[in-house]
């Protein structure tokens, strides 16, 4: 769960994130990431109550249980909003990789072969997401003090000052598009009951409650932190303005860093790993995009549908590619954009599953699957 | 233990999955469409930028390795007789189309992944860096690493000579740039440091400035320089044999003028008011200008002693011998050398090595509006030379020689602070200082910073925290010490 967490957050938070916060908040901008943290640990709560309300479920197959003519528009709401997620993470590849190191490789080979892969992972299932997620989290918890260390003689402190010249406004301006990067863990919502405690139901609500805010606690941390980290360093660096200036600030800071003749050119090796965090964290919302779209026809099983998502995916992300200035333009309201979606449906799905919590059905009385018996679940 | 179906299945789903990530990814960093052959490339080792023959163009140049002689055998008396490097030049009305005329003429696609320094011409550099900046900015192959320096006449004329040590000229510009800090003389400052300058409110950048000099060595492949502040002529250079294999003619041998071959000289710092040359620092306006922005790293210092603080010379008297004790060993005391009565140089003059990290500046702003400046240079010095014979053992003297360092140190920060007045710009970043920490006050003052920093006072403060003698405490040609009002040593 934790490794799923991260892997939403960080898959682009490290990448855009810097540049844009900075924006808005220029020295700053670590202010605004921390309130973005704080302002998910608030907004975190909402899925420990969701552990409450219908354990062992998650938000969209709860409400079906309680009642389909609900379930079904939300689902296929959450189904269109993380299918455009997708194709923006997906885009979000052959953006790096061209402005990076390869400006002639079509975007169309990135996202076909990133739309491949995550819909295979999707249909091997969440746990071997999540085994390969533990991996790279891992690998870019190691990374990124790594990267500090290596960059420590570029590193002035001085560029922080002077702390909050303008106020507080630009900072809380610029908390708006974190935001939106770090409520994407709220998405975990939908599969939230599949990682559940198995002891819950033998501890009171309170515990169980801080056992599963515990988890997005834990989450909440690692993402701040390193998204704390990666802003910090780029702006001691480079200075507010020149980050402003920048693309991928997080890119140019590797391209910096030089020790001696051997340890130098690095951001190659760094680009892989962090494809692989944006390739996992596709994988995770192609899953989730699944289940949605499964409750949304009323399947059981929402891995057969992971492969038939990859059409509209892929026709998704190459209508969605644009220039990487405009990208970034639409990423500066991101946290408007996204924030209906993350929390404000979520809160409502948890109203009325709570208000609904009398009618739930029993499995006899629930809709038999409607598709292909070969389409059935395997054990 | 046996395994379910299920673990199973997962295990190979995970393991089908990791395959072909990798065998993509793999893929994908090999290149695809934007794979590179080393043929199909020219390797760039340095640029050079001029002003066109036609207002609004540039010309480009560009230092080529001669992949023949670095990648190729080598001749039959065991050296390569072609150069290593050789130029190309391109003209056009962009920087863009000007790289892609240096595509054509080579053959091979302009690559400039490994090009070391970047130099701009003068006259190019006072028209504005600005749009230089953006094509250097947008195209990934430039890096914020590489290095930036201004010519004192055509960049090409620099990026054409043979060095004598080091045959490519961009790699002898690299090497003198990484000791510049050792020489005090000019500083290294990268295309991330140069950009950074300009989008710093209150500071204005710098860039080292590179010349063509002469050699003043009869022999080819040495060569010596005469730094000025020891003072001296350089020798006058004379006409020097060919080397043995080279062809008067061939572009491998050093520009010819006159008869005169050409080496590179880094000294000095080009001033920027915005992105614009404006004037030039030399001598001890760069040494203390170097010494404002990142203090001291090795860098010699020569202080000559006003006579009137010359320390006396330590007489030397025979030591009493103990009665009854005889000994064949005469001593001879030495008597001081009048002045002017020989050939060696005159007493009280010392060198030194010093450290020191980047100066504390201290903006102070009084409440009424006034402003001015601390500076704090804490220094660290180690002797190298001394020519007099003092005793640094003795405390009054020591404190005569630190004080002397110290003022030396604060003049030359001075006349690096009067050339900043006069060009009306601020290297050093007092205005930064400000900004940072009274940034109500800047933004008052900001739009006539540079006039109000030429009349602002600045209170320079230089402390030399150790003298480090070395490994000596004196010249051994002068004996033991007497008794009279000295230490005895044992």
């Amino acid at each position: 769960m934790w490794a799923l967490g991260t892997h939403l957050v960080l898959g682009t938070a490290t990448i855009y994130a810097p540049g844009i916060v900075t924006q808005f908040a220029q020295q700053d901008a670590w202010l605004a990431v921390l309130l973005a943290g704080m302002f998910l640990a608030a907004g975190g709560t909402l899925l420990p109550l969701l552990t409450l309300a219908a354990p062992g479920k998650g938000l969209l197959r709860a409400l079906e249980e309680r009642t389909t003519w609900l379930a079904r528009p939300v689902a296929l709401v959450y189904g269109l909003f993380l299918l455009h997620l997708e194709a923006l993470v997906t885009d979000e590849v052959s953006t790096l990789w061209q402005q990076a190191t390869m400006a002639q490789t079509p975007a169309t080979f990135f996202i076909v072969t990133v739309g491949l892969l995550a819909a295979g992972a999707a249909r091997a299932g969440l746990e071997t997401i999540s085994r390969v997620a533990t991996l790279v989290a891992a690998t870019l918890i190691v990374l990124t003090p790594l990267m500090v260390i290596l960059g420590l003689n570029m590193i002035h402190f001085d560029e922080f000052r002077p702390v909050l010249a303008t106020g507080w406004e630009p900072v809380l301006a610029a908390s708006q598009p974190a935001t939106g990067f770090f409520n994407e863990v709220l998405l975990l919502a939908l599969i939230w009951g599949n990682m559940g405690d198995v002891r819950a139901a033998s501890r009171n609500r309170g515990q169980r409650f801080w056992q599963a805010y515990r988890n997005v606690l834990l989450i909440v941390l690692t993402t701040t932190l390193i998204s704390l980290v990666v802003t910090g360093v780029v702006i001691a660096a480079f200075g507010p303005r020149e980050v402003t200036r920048m693309l991928i600030p997080t890119l140019e800071y590797l391209r910096v860093i030089r020790l001696g003749e051997f340890l130098q050119r690095l951001e190659s090796g760094t680009l892989f790993f962090w494809t692989w965090s944006i390739f996992v964290k596709a994988a995770i919302l192609h899953f989730l995009a699944c289940e949605a779209w499964a409750v949304t026809f009323g399947l059981r099983d929402a891995k057969v549908v992971s492969l038939t998502l990859l059409g509209p995916l892929v026709f998704l992300a190459l209508s969605l590619t644009r220039d990487p200035v405009h990208f970034q333009n639409y990423i500066m309201v991101w946290g408007f954009v996204s924030f209906p979606f993350e929390v404000l449906l979520l809160a409502v799905s948890l109203f009325f599953i709570w208000l609904l919590q009398g009618r739930v059905r029993p499995p006899e009385s629930r809709p038999a699957p409607s598709d292909h018996p070969r389409k059935v679940a395997r054990p | 233990m046996r395994r379910k179906p299920g673990q199973e299945s997962r295990r190979v789903g995970l393991f089908s999955l990791l395959i072909p990530i990798l065998g993509l990814l793999l893929l994908a960093t090999a290149g695809c469409w934007d794979h590179l052959e080393m043929p199909d490339v020219a390797w760039i080792l340095g640029m050079g930028i001029d002003l066109g023959s036609k207002p609004g163009w540039y010309r480009v140049t560009a230092m080529v390795i001669n992949t023949r002689t670095t990648f190729g055998p080598v001749g039959p008396q065991g050296s390569a007789t072609e150069p290593a490097n050789f130029v190309v030049s391109a003209e056009a009305p962009s920087l863009l189309e000007a790289s892609r005329l240096l595509t054509a003429r080579l053959g091979r696609r302009a690559y400039y992944v490994f090009a070391d320094v970047i130099i701009i011409a003068g006259d190019v550099a006072k028209q504005g860096i600005a749009p230089l900046e953006d094509f250097f900015s947008r195209d990934r192959q430039f890096r914020r690493a590489q290095r930036f320096l201004v010519a004192k006449g055509l960049a090409s004329d620099i990026l054409d000579v043979r060095g004598t040590v080091e045959e490519r000229p961009s790699i002898l510009i690299t090497k003198a740039l990484d000791h510049a800090g050792q020489t005090g003389l000019s500083e290294m400052v990268t295309k991330g440091q140069f950009e950074q300058m300009m989008s710093n409110p209150g500071q204005d950048p710098v860039l080292p400035v590179v010349e063509r000099v002469p050699t003043e060595s009869q022999n080819v492949g040495r060569f010596s320089a005469t730094l000025p502040e020891l003072g001296g002529t350089p020798a006058e250079p004379s006409s020097p044999p060919e080397p043995e294999g080279v062809p008067p003619e061939s572009p491998s041998s050093p520009i010819m003028e006159g008869g005169v071959r050409s080496t590179l000289q880094v000294t000095g710092l080009a001033a920027f008011r915005n992105d614009e040359l404006v004037g030039f620092f030399d001598g001890d306006e760069t040494y203390g200008l170097v010494a404002l922005r990142r203090g001291f790293n090795n860098t010699p210092l020569t202080v000559t002693l006003p006579p009137d603080q010359t320390p006396p010379l330590v007489r030397i008297a025979p030591p009493s011998l103990p009665p009854g004790k005889g000994s064949s060993t005469q001593y001879h005391s030495v008597p001081a050398t009048p002045p002017g009565s020989s050939t060696r140089p005159p007493a009280g003059r010392l060198s030194a090595l010093l450290f020191a990290s980047a100066p504390q500046i201290q903006p102070l702003v009084t409440p009424s509006g006034g402003l001015r400046f601390r500076v704090i240079l804490q220094v660290n010095a180690t002797l190298t030379e001394v020519w007099g014979g003092y005793d640094l053992l003795n405390t009054e003297v020591l404190n005569k020689v630190k004080r002397s360092i110290e003022q030396e140190i604060r003049r030359r920060i001075q006349v690096a602070l009067d050339r900043c007045a006069k060009l009306q710009v601020d290297p050093v970043g007092f205005g930064l200082k400000l900004y940072r920490s009274h940034p109500q006050r800047w933004s008052e003052v900001q739009q006539h910073w540079p006039q109000l920093l030429a009349s602002t006072p600045i209170d320079i403060r230089v402390e030399l925290r150790t003298l480090n003698p070395g490994l000596s405490v004196g010249v051994p040609m002068h004996g033991r010490r007497g008794t009279e009002g000295s230490n005895l040593r044992r």
